[in-house]
């Protein structure tokens, strides 16, 4: 069954020449370690994050009175639901850790050298898009937890001379967190960081495959 | 061996030619007591893999099936009490029985309950109180008090719902 849908696919397409070269007969450099494998599982872990985060957002309500009622409900009333939410709430703590291995791997060995400079560039844009994430999403229990780490986090651009204040008011959409900083980190973490994280990823992509990835010694 | 050597260096990756041949399905009619040994292993082999296949698609499958059942809400009202002093002649109260959109209309002192969604294509009825009609937004049906289809694209009366008088409440179960 399986074979005969792949055979219709490959008479018209040409799939196998295209496996091949990508997938099954690919080869990687032989001294290549399990260490070569963060930069994939973060990959991996996004999706899981994408795929878990669609199904929290049939029930979540950004709204600070429904908020915290309707990520309790998810975990004590749907089916599975407490499952979900925590492979999600962990999720974005085993992203980090992740993507922070790959960063470092790839700095012990120097990988980010000519001719990788963009490539590091990229992923230092794509880690600070994933602490972005991490950030926004935290606020949307609105628990106490989430209040002051929000609070704490957003006083930061205060430090900025002159400007301090103003970021702070703009990022908080107003001069303390509230329904309008909900929204704003709401929008920010299910859609705007989501697609630029996306993009970023698809860009830092296609370079590995130009450049090929680095043969270490 | 010097075959071997020729096709390919101890770096390189692809499968070394040893495995290939003994992989290989054995050919039609030939060796039969190979492939009653390989055979069985093969068998076997794809059993478990495809055995862990299945568990660990599982282990994904049956979390996300049962995230997209139906909530455990909290318990539904089974029953619907109306007040009989909120009834005024000539006048409708809707009410939600269980989702199901329900009308009252109290008309020559005798409550009537039905089923407010229409049955031409489930639209909700709206009560005009000075004809004693209900009428259809989305298709101009018409029904008269009794909930008999008067006009429009109708031809089945509206559902009539089962109610008692207990107490001063008019009980719908």
């Amino acid at each position: 069954m399986i074979s005969a849908i792949y055979r219709f696919l490959d008479q018209r397409f040409h799939v196998t020449p295209v496996l091949e070269k990508n997938v099954t007969k690919k080869l990687v450099p032989r001294t290549l370690g399990w260490a070569g494998c963060f930069g994939g599982l973060a990959l991996f872990t996004f999706l899981i994050q994408v795929f878990t985060g669609a199904l929290l957002l049939m029930y979540y309500k950004p709204d600070p009175s429904r908020a915290w009622d309707s990520v309790t409900f998810i975990k004590s009333n749907v089916p599975m639901g407490w499952l979900i939410q925590r492979v999600h709430a962990v999720g974005a703590n085993v992203m980090i850790l992740l993507v922070m291995l790959h960063m470092a791997r790839v700095a012990y060995y120097r990988i980010f050298r000519p001719p990788r400079e963009l490539h590091w560039v990229s992923g230092v844009i794509l880690f600070l898009l994933t602490t972005g994430l991490a950030f926004t999403g935290y606020l949307l229990p609105w628990t106490q937890l989430s209040y002051w780490g929000a609070k704490i986090g957003t006083e930061i651009p205060g430090a900025v001379p002159a400007f301090g204040e103003t970021i702070v008011t703009w990022v908080r959409r107003g001069r303390v967190i509230g329904p309008e900083t909900l929204g704003f980190f709401f929008s920010l973490h299910v859609w705007i960081l989501p697609a630029l994280i996306s993009g970023v990823m698809g860009l830092h992509f296609v370079m590995i495959r130009r450049t090929g990835i680095s043969k270490p010694l | 061996m010097t075959e071997h050597q020729a096709t390919g260096t101890p770096s390189d990756r692809t499968a070394p030619p040893p495995l290939q041949a003994a992989v290989q399905p054995p050919a039609a009619g030939a060796a039969e007591p190979a492939s009653d040994l390989s055979a069985p292993r093969r068998t076997f082999l794809k059993t478990c893999i495809g055995g862990m296949t299945a568990v660990s698609a599982g282990t994904v499958v049956y979390p996300v099936a049962s995230f997209l059942r139906l909530p455990a809400t909290l318990s539904e009202s089974q029953v619907v009490k109306v007040p009989l002093d909120s009834l005024h002649e000539d006048q409708a109260l809707y009410r939600d029985f269980n989702g199901v959109p329900l009308v009252v209309v109290y008309t020559g002192r005798v409550p009537r309950v039905y089923d407010a969604s229409c049955t031409h294509l489930g639209c909700l009825v709206a009560w005009d109180g000075g004809r004693h009609r209900f009428h259809c937004p989305c298709h101009g049906a018409v029904f008269n008090d009794h909930g008999e289809p008067v006009s429009g694209p109708v031809s089945r009366p509206l559902k009539v719902i089962e109610a008692s008088v207990e107490d001063g409440f008019l009980v719908i179960a």
